[in-house]
């Protein structure tokens, strides 16, 4: 058990569908950030009104969506691309 | 017949301008709040406090907002090239603001198309928001109209020590600009939250490998 992450991952069903859509250079950066979370190591910001409970960090162009609320766990929630919408 | 003159200090401002008209009242309205936020970049948030008392100022912007709407595509496309190439002024100052000019348009770009496209739902969202959630509604004006300001602001910057003051701001800004955008695009994404239910966990490095790919 002494690989274990400090914090235990949970993966939601949107975030599964969002990281198989990655390149394997964002994936690599993806595990990192992570890993990081999952150590206690970085936080990310809270999202506002109903969604406080949200937090994002940056990964390049990309926006992890994740929530800590329980103690020792990580939720992995979303993967949003920021893009610019051209109609 | 004795005649009393009422002199309005605050006059009320036509409705009748044409869109021209309108962006250069504001501007030309908006000079004096400008000239503070270049004064002191970092009291952005006094000056746009103090603009958000001003009952011309935002009937200026109400009128400035509806004739945005009514701008063509290709015309957005047009200023969109002439926001970033405002963005080439920070490059002498040795401030990166690529990442905060591209939320300020990802958010910008992402409003306007709810706004044409799903305008009923978007205002039920900002409504329930607003209602809801107050002084989150509150400080979005604040982070929204302090980045307005900081745009104009460059603009009109003529040193390079207010160029990095503003710039400095700007990135700030954005970053929080940039948890709106996603609060709000979640807000009207009906199946997000549909899609949280938990499918894995992991709790080794092996366990989350085999998530991520």
């Amino acid at each position: 058990m002494s690989d274990s992450y400090k914090h235990m991952l949970e993966v939601a069903s949107r975030f599964n569908k969002s990281v198989k859509r990655l390149n394997e250079g964002v994936k690599r950066q993806l595990k990192k950030m992570i890993e990081e979370l999952l150590n206690g190591q970085h936080s990310g910001k809270s999202l506002k009104g109903p969604y406080r409970e949200f937090k994002v960090v940056r990964i390049g162009k990309y926006r992890l969506i994740y929530s800590d609320k329980e103690p020792c766990k990580i939720v992995l929630h979303d993967i949003k691309h920021q893009e610019i919408t051209y109609i | 017949m004795s005649v009393s003159v009422v002199v309005n200090p605050s006059p009320t401002i036509p409705y009748s301008s044409t869109r021209i008209t309108v962006f250069r009242e504001l501007l030309d309205h908006l000079r004096s709040y400008v000239k503070s936020v270049l004064e002191d970049p970092k009291n952005i948030e006094v000056v746009v406090q103090e603009l958000l008392k001003d009952q011309n100022a935002l009937k200026l912007l109400y009128r400035a907002s509806k004739e945005v709407r009514k701008i063509s595509w290709s015309d957005w496309l047009e200023a969109l090239k002439s926001f970033y190439a405002l963005s080439e002024r920070f490059k002498d100052v040795g401030i990166d603001v690529k990442d905060a000019f591209d939320i300020i348009a990802e958010h910008d770009m992402w409003k306007l198309q709810q706004i044409r496209k799903n305008f009923d739902k978007y205002a039920d969202m900002f409504f329930d928001f607003s209602v809801n959630y107050p002084e989150d509604a509150n400080r979005y004006i604040i982070v929204y109209m302090s980045v307005f300001l900081l745009l104009i602001a460059t603009i009109e910057a003529r040193s390079l020590e207010k160029l990095r003051a503003l710039g400095e701001e700007l990135n700030r800004f954005a970053e929080e600009l940039e948890l709106y955008t996603l609060t709000f695009m979640i807000g009207m994404d009906e199946s997000w939250e549909k899609e949280l239910d938990i499918v894995a966990t992991a709790r080794t490095p092996e366990e989350l490998r085999r998530e991520i790919e």
